[in-house]
């Protein structure tokens, strides 16, 4: 089989007595949306967090593409093309729309030394700044402070700065959370349009939009891998029913 | 309206430009010579301000050393004068540097010199956050302090007398006027700089780390090499303003290094509008008139003067930036 995209090993983490991470060893495959369900505080957030660098593991290895990022800070992996958006929305709230994407941009587009032209009239970012706003509907809110917009154009703004730098494997933490109906079909849409194009570790609590996006989930209660596979067997897997779907449903 | 705000602004910038391009000449009819060098002295603390709020305001970096690099800046040129005054040879002889008083060499080396040291101290420091960064700044500017104060050599506590000013080809700065357009010069050109700065990718980069740093982590950008930049352009420019104080006193002491030197910065950029370009020229310039007026008429003006500038950082959100432009939320 082909080395899969991102491959943890035997990951451990720990908080004083929460065993957050517990022996995980998660396997994307290159192309894959891989669904990361569990009840609250299963240690869903903790396992992004260790694969975005931001958290280090106490144990266990990460490998993107088979090489090893265990030991690299968060802004060296996102430079190698792993992007995530946060549970809790984390935008630029003090800049426009426009900047907040142009950042996300500038981030992939060569370094960050240039001190003397303008940053908004810089060719190698206006263009993708404006398909990245194209891409998440907010073209006519462009100009409005991240700060004006409301809750739901504040997600869809969070996931288009993840997309933005065109990353290999995008990390969705809650993408829907909080938004309406209205805005769970947008967002929906939106990951089904990335579908096929980019690998996605996908965390959410709408199961309709889980069953219908991945091509795999997997299962993760106290901080350990229930089951994984396709959509179907997960459905039909008495052990997951009882300790998750079961109680949720 | 921001739209408003930004033509507030520039209204009333265009009208302090002109008024102090035209200040010379407003001294000579008022009869007041003093006039020319208490505004030197403003536009030199306005430079600083400036320099300092690259780093404060839009960058987050809440410095209490700043005055170090002002002070760097100052014993630089004051130093290599007094060599020259004295004959002495400079590092014992060991070091082929020549005493010197030639502004066009000295002043860039003093700048040089002040960006390092806020390179090697910004090293350290940005390794620590909110308030342990406040305390190492402050700390680093206190040894500094400290150190010239135990520099015998140097006049210690009491500093170092200059002969006379910098040098300048074609240029006599012992000229009053002289020395003041050089100094407006200075803080134009400085202006000009920060404004193409802010919002190149550079500025961008810090201004967004100063809101929400794991983010910029999360996006790509490794921060600390950035602030670190910041970090060592606020601190040649602070050594710029340190220069020309010296020549402006024609005097250094270890005083400009204390911890209440950059103190009394911080209250400029305060007081002026923090995250914005001409807020810490305002700060300044308010600052520096109202201690003039109030100091004719009390010794305790600070006494007078602390509670004012508690009310203005207390409700005005931005300061006299924020004043002038009516509460917009404009950006500078
Ligand atoms: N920084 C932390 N310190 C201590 N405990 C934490 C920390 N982060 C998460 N936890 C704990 O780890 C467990 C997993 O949390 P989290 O990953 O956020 O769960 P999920 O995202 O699946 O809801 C929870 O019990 C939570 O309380
Ligand atoms: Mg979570």
């Amino acid at each position: 089989m082909d080395e899969p995209l991102l491959r943890t090993v035997a990951l451990e983490k720990r908080f004083g007595a929460v065993q957050a991470t517990s022996d995980l060893s998660l396997e994307i495959a290159a192309g894959e949306v891989h669904a990361l369900i569990g009840p609250n505080g299963a240690g869903k957030t903790t396992v992004i967090k260790q694969l975005a660098g931001e958290l280090a593991p106490d144990s266990g290895r990460i490998l993107l593409a088979g090489e090893d990022i265990t030991a690299l800070p968060a802004s060296r992996r996102a430079q190698l093309g792993l992007a995530r958006s946060f549970q809790i929305t984390s935008v630029f709230e003090q800049m426009s729309v426009r900047e907040n994407l142009a950042l996300a941009v500038q981030a992939h587009k060569g370094h960050s030394f240039r001190f003397w032209r303008s940053a908004a009239r810089d060719n190698a970012l206006t263009g993708p700044t404006e398909a990245a706003l194209e891409r998440i509907g907010l073209e006519a809110r462009s100009e409005l402070l991240a700060a004006n917009l409301s809750y739901g154009e504040k997600r869809q703004l969070e996931v288009g700065m993840a997309l933005a730098g065109e990353p290999r494997l995008l990390l969705l933490d809650e993408p829907m959370a909080g938004m309406g109906p209205g805005g769970t079909v947008k967002m929906t849409e939106l990951i089904q349009s990335l579908k096929g194009r980019l690998t996605m570790l996908l965390i959410e609590h709408d199961m309709n939009a889980v069953f219908s996006l991945a091509d795999r989930i997997t299962v993760l209660v106290y901080g350990a891998a229930l089951a994984t596979g396709t959509p179907d067997e997960i459905r039909g897997n008495a052990e997951v029913r009882r300790a998750y779907l079961g109680e949720s449903e | 309206m921001p739209g408003s705000c930004v033509s507030r602004v520039s209204l009333v910038a265009a009208c302090c430009a002109l008024l102090l391009a035209l200040l010379p000449w407003l001294a000579d009819a008022f009869g007041d010579p003093y006039l020319v060098t208490l505004f030197s002295r403003i536009l030199i603390y306005a430079l600083a301000a400036v320099s300092l709020d690259l780093i404060i305001g839009y960058g987050g970096m809440v410095s209490l050393g700043h005055a170090a690099f002002v002070g760097s800046g100052a014993y630089v040129v004051a130093i290599l004068a007094f060599h020259l005054q004295e004959g002495a040879p400079l590092f014992g002889g060991f070091l082929d540097i020549q005493a010197n008083d030639q502004a066009l060499l000295v002043w860039p080396l003093a700048v040089v010199i002040s960006a390092l040291l806020a390179a090697l101290i910004g090293a350290i420091s940005l390794r620590t956050r909110g308030m342990q960064f406040i305390m190492i700044t402050l700390a680093f500017a206190q040894m500094l302090y400290y150190l010239f104060v135990s520099l015998e050599g140097y006049g210690g506590d009491d500093g170092i007398s200059l002969w006379s000013r910098s040098r300048l080809p074609g240029l006599d700065l012992a000229d009053n006027v002289n020395f003041y357009y050089v100094c407006l010069a200075s803080l134009l050109l400085f202006l000009w700089l920060m404004r193409r700065l802010v919002y190149s990718r550079f500025g961008r980069v810090v201004r967004g780390t100063r809101e929400n740093q794991p983010r910029m982590e999360s996006l790509g950008f490794p921060v600390y090499r950035y602030q670190l930049a910041a970090f060592t352009i606020a601190g040649a420019g602070a050594g710029l303003a340190g220069v020309l104080l010296a020549n402006q006193n024609e005097f250094v002491s270890p005083g400009l290094l204390h911890w209440t030197h950059s103190g009394e910065l911080i209250v400029m950029v305060l007081l002026g509008g923090m995250g914005t370009l001409l807020g810490p020229v305002f700060g300044a310039a308010a600052l520096l008139l109202m201690e003039e007026l109030l100091s004719a008429y009390t010794e305790h003006w600070m006494f007078f003067l602390g509670p004012f500038l508690i009310l203005v950082v207390l409700f005005a959100k931005r300061g006299i930036y924020g004043w002038i432009c009516g509460g917009g939320d404009g950006h500078g």
